[in-house]
């Protein structure tokens, strides 16, 4: 008995000790000053740079996130878009922008940034980054007008050109030295150790006034719970891309900041092939999701949800198209000669009503979703089958599909997602999905400058997608970040992931 | 002592024969993992899905468009070379890479395996000395415990308790003495749980040899009989599995590294394999078959040295 005794006391201290970490904790309040020479230590689950050189890879997204590169124009955490390192930019005529250049501006070797090294700039860009073309095209002609004056022409009107220069591909940079861009930004990179830690310095010269740090480590942590609890160690100060379901369990001492990305997720149909090439049952199909109900199952309620092709966080004026209907979307399914059967299915001539939904592991929450929708779609006597697989781009490109889980990164230039998903021949319209009041809006859209005309282009194209639908809009997936309460001050969560770093940015003492 | 020429010759080649079997069944296992290496590399580059013409020049950039045949040709040439190739992702020689990282794994696995044997030897014997004592028990169920419980779990646990809760450790691995011993001590538990009750079956093994019985009847104490005795013996059984322990320590990093972000080789063969990082994935799985090989050669010279009747069968 004594034994017993002994054991079961064993037991409950293992019990205690296990425990402890699930209970919250009182809130601490603390009044603390900013501590100028502070290392940031940020935990991310997110790939690091491969190289310091951002004419490499997908190099000048990080870069452009931690402070270290910087473009010509931004988007504000308004989404709105405003100049950055340029002074202005603005239409000279139909295809030629003028790029005024701020003054003063140094790049971390101490020299200044003028007019030449954006051309530079530029052509290393469209030389060495696959995606750098789809936003500038590559025929475009940069002018050098004086010092701080340059000018860029396309072969044919392109409306976009301000948003595009926000892009990651244009981070602005004079060629690498020792395998390390030169750039503007307010930390200088100072060493990569692969897959395992960034490092970055204040940067003494930079030209907007002194950052509010003197370092920032990033380090690469896979495993999401492992990163939660380093936070909670003190082994690092800032938590990004936190999942929901990581942030719930996090104790009260810790501030978590959740705003609705600008990433879309969605449903791609093959418009070509039946059962999707009606366009009725398209309609349906986009009626018959009730996305709330997927938010609250998949992403702990948070992010947005989604009714046409813009995320709600982008800035752009939304014609509401996609809104969950159930008794609609039956009555289309009736008109299209779908009928319920006595097994509460439906079918036309002897054919079930019946696709296979892929999904693909590289997002959590898709597949989660998929299957969500599997169980709504049977309510209307959908049959759904989820097949996820590893490789998603083979089974698109293939056109080897139904129906398919996708998602994208959006941009508040209301042209960029219809030009990569709706239009002939665009990277993600794998269906090949052709509307022809889509593509003219579309070129209208890319012809127009001015930002309220290409806004009510693009009311047009959302009304055009409500009635012939062929991606179903479902979410904005949170951006969550998290860090102790008190310990930072002047972070300001932005939809655009890539701002994630801020002048103002501090640590508290 | 020493091992016959033709012997030494004859393991040498088969150690080399397993070493060639296992890069083939790697090469053909990562080729034919869903994924393409060269979307898969393009993707973790940013893109969310490379455009099909993108895809194809990286194929062929990579030479991944090859019959799968003369893919292996080349790299098996170049690795008989010396020449493990470059990595598709970083554009650095393999070899560099893992020299990079070579050194915090082996001293991860050093210090798990004096954790592991420091735990797991004493308690081993005074189990089988104290037998069906609260201590045996108790130890029985702490290595059923360590043996079930995934690492991982384990790990995150630990993590809690020692660097969240206490704060005496830290939650992140690094390759200092303090960076090392949540993840040595993670790694070393299911080997603490398996060494010691090898340890405790063998020592009651040889305990109830004849020559041990002898001895105790004649008076000797039964610690005098583990120590001066029974322990070269039980030494000896415990050569094999302890050189096993070792290779698994050195090639079972991959989930701890990944859970203590860990700057190891294990960690960056994980990473290689979420993008089809063939060159890295194949020099990691050349190297875990290599510990394999060199652990079982060490496992009989030990033997051989420990064990006289091994010396006299080899010379026969």
């Amino acid at each position: 008995m004594r034994r017993l005794t002994q054991l079961l006391g064993l037991i409950l201290i293992i019990q205690s000790l296990v425990a402890c970490g699930t209970s919250s904790e009182t809130p601490q309040t603390t009044t603390s000053t900013s501590n100028s020479n502070g290392e940031l230590r940020i935990g991310t689950g997110i790939n690091l740079p491969a190289s310091l050189d951002v004419a490499q890879g997908s190099n000048g997204y990080n870069m452009l996130t931690y402070g270290a590169g910087e473009t010509l124009m931004r988007f504000t955490p308004n989404n709105q878009l405003e100049p950055w390192l340029a002074e202005s930019v603005t239409a000279l005529d139909s295809n030629t922008w003028q790029i005024k250049l701020r003054q003063g501006i140094r790049f971390h070797d101490g020299s200044e940034l003028k007019a030449n090294d954006v051309l530079n700039s530029f052509n290393s860009s469209w030389q060495n980054l696959s995606g750098a073309k789809n936003f500038i095209p590559a025929d475009t002609k940069v002018s050098v007008v004086d010092d701080y004056i340059l000018t860029l022409t396309t072969s044919q009107a392109e409306g976009s050109i301000p948003y595009s220069l926000t892009n990651w591909n244009f981070v602005i940079h004079k060629p690498e030295v020792n395998g390390i861009s030169i750039l503007t930004g307010m930390y200088q990179p100072i060493s990569l150790e692969k897959d395992q830690e960034l490092v970055l310095e204040r940067f003494a010269n930079y030209w907007d006034g002194q950052a509010g740090l003197k370092k920032i480590s990033v380090k690469k942590i896979p495993d999401a719970n492992a990163r939660a609890l380093a936070l909670q160690s003190g082994d690092l100060d800032l938590l990004t891309n936190v999942s929901p379901d990581v942030a719930r369990g996090l104790p009260a001492d810790i501030e978590i900041q959740s705003v609705a990305g600008t990433r879309m997720h969605y449903v791609m149909l093959d418009s070509a092939h039946p059962p999707f090439d009606d366009r009725l049952v398209r309609q349906a199909m986009a009626l018959a999701i009730d996305r709330q109900a997927l938010l609250q199952a998949t992403l702990d309620g948070q992010g947005a949800v989604a009714t046409n092709l813009y995320p709600a966080t982008v800035g752009i004026e939304l014609v509401e198209a996609q809104i969950f209907d159930p008794a609609q979307a039956a009555s289309l399914l009736d008109q299209a000669g779908w009928a319920v059967g006595s097994d509460g299915m439906r079918s036309k001539n002897g054919q079930p009503l019946a696709f296979t939904l892929h999904s693909y592991p590289g997002r959590a929450e898709l597949t989660l979703m998929a299957i969500a929708i599997q169980a709504q779609l049977q309510t209307l006597g959908i049959k759904v089958e989820v097949n996820e697989v590893a490789d998603i781009g083979e089974v698109l490109e293939k056109g080897n599909f139904h129906a398919s889980m996708y998602s994208i990164g959006t941009s508040s230039d209301p042209q960029y997602t219809v030009g990569i998903t709706l239009v002939a021949g665009a990277a993600y319209n794998y269906a090949g999905y052709n509307n022809p009041a889509i593509e003219s809006a579309f070129a209208e859209l890319r012809a127009e400058q001015d930002p309220s005309k290409r806004i009510a282009i693009a009311k047009r194209i959302q009304t055009e997608v409500k009635n012939d639908p062929t991606n179903l809009y479902l979410t904005s997936p949170p951006l969550i970040s998290a860090y102790r309460k008190g310990s930072i001050s002047g972070y300001v969560p932005n939809p655009n992931d890539v701002y994630l770093i801020t002048k103002d940015l501090k640590l508290n003492q | 002592m020493s091992i016959p020429l033709p012997q030494f010759a004859g393991r040498l080649l088969s150690g080399l024969l397993v070493l060639w079997m296992v890069s083939m069944l790697a090469f053909l296992i990562i080729h034919m993992a869903p994924g393409d290496p060269a979307r898969m590399l393009l993707s973790a580059s940013g893109l969310d899905a490379p455009p099909a013409e993108a895809v194809a020049q990286k194929r062929r950039e990579l030479g991944l468009n090859r019959p799968l045949l003369s893919q292996y040709a080349s790299w098996i040439g170049g690795v008989v070379q010396g020449d493990f190739g470059v990595s598709y992702r970083s554009g650095k020689p393999v070899w560099l890479m893992y020299r990079e990282r070579l050194p915090a794994t082996l001293l991860m696995a050093g210090l798990a395996l004096t954790v592991s044997l420091s735990i797991a030897i004493p308690l081993g014997l005074i189990s089988a000395i104290k037998r069906h004592s609260l201590l045996d028990h108790a130890a029985q169920f702490l290595a059923v415990i360590g043996a079930a419980i995934p690492g991982f779990w384990i790990a995150l646990v630990l993590i809690l308790v020692f660097a969240a809760k206490l704060r005496w450790l830290p939650a992140l691995g690094s390759a200092t003495f303090k960076g090392m011993l949540l993840p040595a001590i993670v790694l070393a538990l299911p080997n603490i749980a398996l060494t010691s009750r090898l340890i405790r079956a063998t020592t009651l093994d040889v305990l109830n040899q004849q020559y041990i019985v002898t001895a105790r009847a004649k008076g000797r104490s039964e610690y005098g009989l583990l120590f001066g005795h029974a322990l070269p013996n039980i030494a000896a059984s415990l050569i094999t599995p302890i050189s096993l322990e070792l290779a698994f320590l050195l090639t079972g990093t991959v989930i701890i590294e990944t859970v203590f972000a860990y700057p190891g080789v294990g960690r960056m063969a994980v990473e290689a394999a979420l993008v089809g990082d063939m060159p890295v994935l194949g020099l990691a799985v050349l190297i875990a078959g290599g510990m394999y090989v060199i652990a079982n050669w060490c496992a009989d010279l030990g033997m051989a040295a420990l064990d006289p009747r091994l010396r006299q069968n080899t010379a026969n």
